[in-house]
């Protein structure tokens, strides 16, 4: 924790003594956010809209361009006449909006009626009325600005009016104020300061040059990304049918609240933006419990903070370096701005808005874009190591890639593009340390936390005291030395815990399901992959095991006489013990087949061997049949197995046939032999076959209820006139939505063998 | 989920009976699988194992039954099975256990078949 701490300090310091000089708006003035709303409904009464009980919002913006001229021309007292800030309140009534503009000091800067806003009309002509509108927003102003242009419309339409206040000697800073007029009412009125040569058309006043590039970019990559990532992740999920309830709610959660805002028209932008971001880093979070062996370790204490599962001293640690990086990840771009490389540059971090925010501490971790350092050290960086081995090569792309990502989020304001890369790569290289030597957490830590602390320093610097931020930052902390704590207590009573690699432990938990997903598919690999095409029938076949590995299966068999065998078997026990004797099951019926086509002799060979290698208490149950193709006769037998489902489709007519025949590996003694008995089916024209094992009938819904026979036999009923492939799609669709999300206790394994080729 | 089981121990004419309550499963298996070793090694073979009260039997459940067979019959003893529920008794039929052990409606049935074939004949 030495390095943390002395970095903690540095960035300390270097922020008391740099902060001042290089943020621009240590000389704006600041209204308070409350005192604008009053004021922007005066004005909306003076232009004749009484606004009164109108509901409020408000979005602040920054002019880069002129804060930047500002900031190069110190001594420009024209350009310090206009403020840079400013802020734009919008009421609203009963799908009606006003807007109404302030500069940082609370002169009106932007009047917009409403739409088809009749209002009072107090001029007798649209001349006047504009030019009480241009008094109005030119102020004391008013003696400087030329003679106004005048757009002559029709009748009844819209009037444009300019006024234009030409840049005086030694200023590069103009201004122009436009009214429209309609029927001697003023729909909009707006002053706009311009500085240097840009193009005033364009310049919407809260332009970002290059940022913005970067930022939609960015942006677009993110989102676009995060949406991909996260709709594989739940299609992958929905596939494995793995239970992650958890994301797939906040996803839902956050759907629901967009759909809700987009229909109700709520006004909630800052609430929506930080649940929208809060849930999208929670999916994240999940989506990287998928991420590689590697990199896992980087996200455990996120995943447990995000899980609010109980924290360990590698929690504590991460969050605790997080706060004590974030000065310094703070001080950086005004560093870059004071080294001396960069003429005339300054910082104007993201968060700058918070002066006018309602909710500064919700704004502020708005701004903070953790979700795109979650990408780049989460999802980027772990892809670059497994794609590029050589580490000189990986560095060559990381780095410069980096800096540009970085480069805007320290957002260093200067002519040359030089002092945003700097600050990047100086980001870049902090937020590397943080993130080798601790994991995701600190990194996130340390960037939220540094976002806050500027947010702090700016409002304190204008006289706001913002609690939330800083109860936030101590929460932050005493949680970090609690965790921290309580994990050093767990780590003495627990020898594994006190272990430096528990997330190696981990991740050697990680390796071992990863296995079990790779022995999953070998043994899914072991059974038919298609099912023997026999002329005059359909078959098929499916087999879902309960666990990653099971105990069922089902087979085809060639039989020396030419007949077709059709097996299904079910082992006592689940998992892996019962996976191993199903392995051992499926090969001994594939070597006993090869010898014999009579169907007892064939089970009592498998129940001799298995007898002989099972331990007493695994027995395994099977039902065979064997099916003559041409003559239409199934030759059948049931050792200790359910039933077989004979649907007669012609007799309207469904038997369970059940033989007698005890279950495989109880018994090597002639009782075997004895009770084995043979059922011979003759099969029609739209028969149907149902082998299967007693994961269907045993499947239990949430109220304990088990599917049973009889919804068997009559889900068998109901697919009279299918295909074999659609029988066993229909069938297993009702035992779905029996189960309603319940999970599976048992292996569910299904055979229907449907007689006449198909439909 | 933690299904609720309980075994009851009780002797009857000289004969160990076992009562069974609740969910015989994967996980409570261990428990009866310990009672039939407890008695089989004080020597005491011959076992009732009452189900009326049982509800609900798995493969691992059944496969208790069969590890003690061969040893406590190689002993002169037997498993008696009654009182089976109608569904529960199904499993077993299923699996054949109906030609491997006695499975009689009740206890007393149980006791007297002991008296008529101390072992069954398979």
């Amino acid at each position: 924790m030495r390095v943390p701490l002395i970095a903690g300090l540095v960035g300390a310091g270097l922020l008391l003594a740099l902060f001042g000089k290089y943020w621009p708006a240590t000389s704006w003035t600041v209204l308070p956010r409350a005192e604008l709303v009053a004021k922007a409904k005066l004005v909306s009464a003076h232009f004749g809209l009484d606004a009164s009980d109108w509901k409020a919002s408000t979005s602040p913006s920054i002019s880069q361009s002129l804060a930047h001229y500002q900031q190069a021309n110190p001594n420009d007292a024209n350009a310090r006449a206009v403020s840079p800030l400013s802020l734009r309140i919008k009421l609203s009534k009963n799908g009606k909006t006003a807007e109404v503009g302030f500069d940082s000091a609370g002169l009106p800067v932007y009047w917009r009626a409403p739409e088809e806003f009749k209002g009072q009309q107090k001029f007798p002509s649209d001349d006047a009325a504009a030019d009480a509108a241009f008094r109005y927003m030119a102020g004391p102003q008013a003696a400087n600005f030329e003679a106004r242009e005048r757009s002559m419309g029709d009748e009844d339409r819209e009037e444009d009016y300019t006024w234009n206040m030409p840049a005086p000697p030694h200023s590069d800073v103009r201004q122009r104020i436009k009214v429209v007029t309609q029927k001697a009412v003023v729909q909009t009125a707006e002053r706009k300061a311009y500085a240097g040569s840009g193009d005033e058309d364009s310049d919407t006043g809260d332009d970002a040059g290059y940022w913005d590039v970067f930022s939609g970019i960015y942006g677009l990559l993110c989102s676009g990304g995060a949406v991909i990532i996260i709709g594989i992740y739940v299609l992958w999920l929905v596939r494995r049918t793995v239970n992650h309830k958890f994301p797939i709610r906040m996803a839902g959660v956050c759907l629901a609240i967009m759909i809700a805002r987009v229909v109700g028209d709520w006004d909630f932008g800052t609430l929506f933006t930080a649940f929208f971001t809060g849930a999208m880093f929670v999916c994240l979070t999940a989506v990287g419990r998928g991420i590689s062996v590697t990199a896992r370790p980087k996200w455990m204490s996120l995943e447990q903070t995000c899980l609010l599962a109980p924290v360990g001293k590698s929690t504590g640690e991460s969050l605790l370096a997080g706060l004590l990086f974030s000065p310094l990840l703070a001080a950086l771009p005004f560093l870059v701005a004071a080294c001396g490389l960069f003429h005339s540059s300054w910082v104007l971090p993201h968060n700058a808005e918070v002066l006018y925010s309602r909710w500064p501490m919700l704004d502020t971790v708005n701004a903070a874009k953790f979700a795109y350092l979650l990408g780049f050290f989460g999802f980027g960086m772990p892809a670059f190591a497994r794609m590029i081995r050589k580490r000189w090569l990986r560095w060559m792309i990381v780095l410069p890639v980096g800096a540009l990502f970085f480069a805007d989020m320290t957002r260093v304001i200067s002519g040359a593009i030089g002092a945003p890369l700097t600050a990047g790569a100086a980001t870049m290289a902090v937020l590397w340390y943080v993130y080798a030597h601790f994991d995701l957490l600190a990194v996130l830590t340390v960037q939220v936390s540094s976002a806050l602390l500027l947010s702090a320093i700016m409002l304190g610097q204008k006289g706001q005291i913002s609690w939330g931020i800083f109860i936030v930052l101590a929460v932050l902390a005493v949680v970090a030395w609690w965790c921290r704590k309580r994990g050093e207590a767990v780590a003495e009573g627990d020898p594994l815990a006190a272990n430096p690699a528990i997330s190696g432990f981990r991740a050697e938990r990680e390796k071992l399901k990863a296995e079990f997903s790779l022995a999953r598919r070998a043994q899914q690999d072991m059974l038919p992959q298609t099912p023997p095409e026999i002329p005059g029938y359909t078959i098929a076949a499916s087999c879902t095991p309960s666990l990653e590995v099971g105990g069922d299966l089902y087979d085809f068999l060639k039989l020396p006489d030419g007949r077709i065998g059709i097996g299904v078997a079910d082992v006592s026990g689940k998992g892996v013990p019962a996976a191993l004797y199903m392995t051992l099951t499926k090969g001994l019926l594939a070597s006993v087949s090869r010898d014999s086509s009579n169907v007892s002799q064939v089970v009592e060979e498998v129940n001799r061997h298995l007898h002989s290698v099972t331990r007493k208490k695994v027995f395994v149950t099977m039902a065979l049949g064997f099916l003559d193709a041409e003559k239409r006769v199934l030759e059948c037998v049931r050792a200790g197995h359910n039933p077989v489902v004979w649907r007669q489709t012609a007799k309207e007519a469904t038997t369970l046939v059940a033989p007698g025949g005890l279950g495989l590996g109880i018994t090597a003694g002639r009782v075997f032999g004895t009770q084995l008995k043979v059922a011979e089916m003759a099969l029609e024209d739209g028969d149907a076959v149902v082998f299967y094992s007693d994961g269907i009938p045993e499947a239990m819904n949430k109220d304990l209820e088990q599917f049973g026979e009889e919804r068997l036999v009559s889900a068998v009923e109901r697919t009279d006139r299918m295909d074999a492939a659609a029988a066993r799609d229909s069938i297993l669709g009702e035992v779905h939505d029996f189960l309603d999300g319940v999970h599976q206790q048992d292996d569910i394994t299904l055979v229907v063998l449907r007689v006449g080729s198909s439909n | 989920m933690a299904n609720p089981f309980s075994i009851h121990k009780s002797e009857e004419q000289g004969l160990v009976v076992l009562s069974l309550e609740g969910y015989l499963d994967a996980h409570t298996a261990p428990e009866f699988e310990k009672a039939v070793e407890t008695e089989y090694e004080a020597g005491r073979v011959r076992l009732v194992v009452e189900c009326s009260r049982l509800t609900y039997i798995s493969s691992a459940g059944l496969g208790v039954f069969m590890s003690f067979i061969d040893e406590i019959r190689g002993a002169g003893g037997d498993i008696k099975i009654c009182g089976l529920a109608p569904k529960v008794f199904q499993v077993f039929d299923i699996l054949g256990f109906s030609a491997l052990f006695d499975i009689v409606p009740d206890l007393p049935a149980a006791v007297q078949r002991y008296e008529d074939a101390p072992v069954k004949e398979t």
